[in-house]
């Protein structure tokens, strides 16, 4: 089996990369419209840029970097109902804007001053 | 009511005094002061559940916009409907949580799962609307100092967050059996017929044991209770998407056997 010649200690960024790249691919794939193509890059986006910006002070990052990639190279590959430079163009800026609106604390993450787990 | 007889630890007398504890009610005055002054939603709840219920409209009304072609005026009725059912269901499922969460000295508070909601979208989108899941987040309950002070068993509790978790199937299984019964009176209403069938399939949905729904604290918190829910759950929809008379007796009769099961096991203290 594949799965036991994965060293999961070392290579899980690396698996998790290719895991989200066929995610995203089979997401364009079964998509047939481009229009929920482009509306589904936008809230991927999004929550792309939600990940980064809980991460961006946290080690290691770049493992979460590669899987971001991952899934839009996988969803670039399988936009064939869209046009990849729309797709690619939408992504960029739900990401950007996402990000910014977390920074500037008008998107927030869940905090519950009481919470005790 | 207090349990006099002595007990020995892991007895199966010790166990039943602790479900009588964690099934017990506080008084009902001292309920509704605590409703009074904690019952709220907050600010981050709020923005999280208006985002949860556009798209679970959305979803539910993905396939009603139009019977043979695309119709504007149609589609947006269907889906300012599906909106308003899904309101109504999440406002009264967190409702019952926040409630029973009160009643137990836990602050209970709905946080949304923003990934969980992208994936019922898209998930949505692939589907054409055949599959509208909802995952939309689950409740977090934390501890009021104040209003566990002299209980027994001081502590946070896994059971208690599981039958908080528990409240989540139960409310959403009880708004479905009243849309089921508005239903067998007006078998052509969209409404009633959005809201039983939204009603199952967020029951279903909170049971599912995934990180930030209610399914997961109910798997750590008691596993009978876990497949209970799974169970009451399957039988509803049997009972009631078959849409017969019988069905729906047969499920008013059990959910009202329950209740007052409930209730008199949980009396006052």
């Amino acid at each position: 089996m594949i799965f036991d010649k994965i060293k999961w200690d070392e290579q899980w960024a690396e698996t998790f990369a290719v895991f989200f790249t066929a995610v995203g691919f089979v997401i364009a794939l079964l998509l047939r419209s481009a229009l929920f193509t482009y509306l589904s890059v936008i809230v991927a986006g999004a929550l792309a840029g939600r990940l980064f910006y809980a991460r961006r002070f946290a080690q290691p990052i770049f493992p979460f970097v590669m899987m971001i990639v991952g899934f839009l190279v996988g969803y670039l590959l399988g936009s064939f109902w869209a046009s990849r430079f729309w797709v690619l163009t939408f992504f960029a800026l739900s990401f950007g804007t996402s990000y910014y609106l977390h920074l500037k604390e008008f998107l927030v993450i869940f905090k519950k001053e009481l919470f005790l787990k | 009511m207090v349990v006099k007889k002595v007990v020995k630890k892991g007895s199966k007398d010790l166990y039943i005094k602790e479900i009588y504890y964690f099934l017990k009610m506080v008084s009902f005055k001292e309920l509704v002061e605590r409703i009074k002054d904690y019952y709220r939603f907050s600010k981050q709840e709020v923005s999280g559940l208006v985002v949860a219920i556009i798209v679970t409209g959305f979803l539910f009304s993905f396939r009603d916009w139009g019977v043979e072609e695309f119709n504007l005026i149609f589609g947006l009725k269907n889906f300012l409907l599906a909106i308003i059912v899904a309101a109504i269901s999440f406002w009264f499922k967190i409702s019952c949580q926040k409630v029973y969460g009160l009643g137990e000295g836990q602050d209970a508070e709905f946080k949304t799962w923003w990934v969980g909601i992208v994936v019922m979208l898209v998930l949505g989108f692939i589907t054409s609307g055949w599959v509208p899941l909802i995952l939309a987040g689950g409740v977090v309950s934390s501890f009021m100092v104040r209003q566990r002070l002299g209980e027994f068993r001081y502590g946070f509790s896994t059971w208690t967050m599981a039958i908080t978790a528990m409240w989540a199937i139960l409310g959403n299984l009880i708004l479905a059996i009243i849309f089921s019964i508005g239903l067998h009176f007006f078998p052509q209403s969209y409404f009633l017929d959005v809201g039983m069938k939204m009603n199952l399939m967020m029951a279903f949905c909170s049971w599912l044991p995934f990180p930030q729904q209610d399914g997961l604290a109910l798997f750590f918190g008691s596993r009978g209770l876990f497949f209970l829910g799974i169970g009451a759950t399957l039988l509803a929809a049997v009972l009631l998407l078959t849409k017969t008379t019988i069905g729906l007796i047969v499920a008013i009769v059990i959910g009202t056997l329950i209740s007052i099961g409930y209730m008199m096991v949980g009396s006052e203290k």
